[in-house]
């Protein structure tokens, strides 16, 4: 699956999006926070095919995933 | 730009020309149930923090994301207060302080409506619409804008 980063969390990981492989939401959150230690403590809203993700939710593999800061629009 | 009946989602490439107020109007054509119009304008505003001043505004949005939540919120603030119109503008790309980065129109029946349906628009925008803002402060550093 792909999964999109966004705002501040872009400008850390230095990068806009990376492949990763996970069966849920917990297993990918725990992925990506080992591949970019700061995504382990920070307040971030996960959205699974541009919907927020509720819960644990079970990952089929195809997805368009993000990981994304505290909005700022307006 | 999305479109769905009476509500118009779209993206302004830099600040939002503020004729497009009156382009918005005219493009709405009231109709003869129209009663009342409500319309706000964000702008960039010259924060102080320590010391640093904003200069302007660099935006960026998860955009797939972003409009289809736009459309939700127009659509169900729409059915919630009765609106007739809705058309949103939101600035992409750098806006300089002083520059319009959020324009929501609203035509309802009445003016009760419309003030608080432009309001609850603007709200949930802000908080419900993946989008950023990077401030870049005068002194050629930036900060990431934190919504209150």
């Amino acid at each position: 699956m792909k999964v999109f980063l966004f705002g501040t969390y872009r400008q850390k990981a230095g990068i806009d999006a990376i492949e990763m492989q996970a069966v849920d939401v917990e297993e990918l959150k725990q992925k990506m926070g080992e591949r970019f230690p700061f995504l382990s403590t920070a307040k971030c809203a996960i959205s699974i095919n541009h919907r927020l993700a509720q819960g644990n939710q079970k990952l089929e593999g195809n997805e368009e995933i993000a990981f994304m800061p505290p909005y700022s629009g307006g | 730009m999305s479109n769905q009946n009476n509500i118009a989602i779209n993206w302004s490439a830099g600040a939002i020309p503020i004729a497009q107020i009156s382009s918005v109007l005219n493009q709405i054509a009231l109709s003869a149930q129209t009663g009342a119009v409500d319309i706000f304008l964000g702008q960039i505003r010259a924060d102080e923090k320590e010391e640093k001043c904003t200069k302007a505004i660099q935006y960026t949005c998860y955009q797939e994301m972003a409009e289809k939540k736009m459309q939700e919120i127009a659509s169900e603030v729409s059915a919630a207060f009765s609106l007739q119109y809705v058309v949103i503008y939101h600035s992409l790309g750098m806006v300089e302080v002083g520059g319009a980065s959020l324009l929501v129109v609203v035509a309802s029946g009445h003016r009760g409506e419309a003030f608080d349906g432009c309001r609850e628009i603007v709200e949930r925008i802000k908080k419900e619409v993946p989008i950023w803002g990077e401030e870049i402060m005068e002194d050629g550093t930036f900060e990431w804008k934190v919504n209150s």
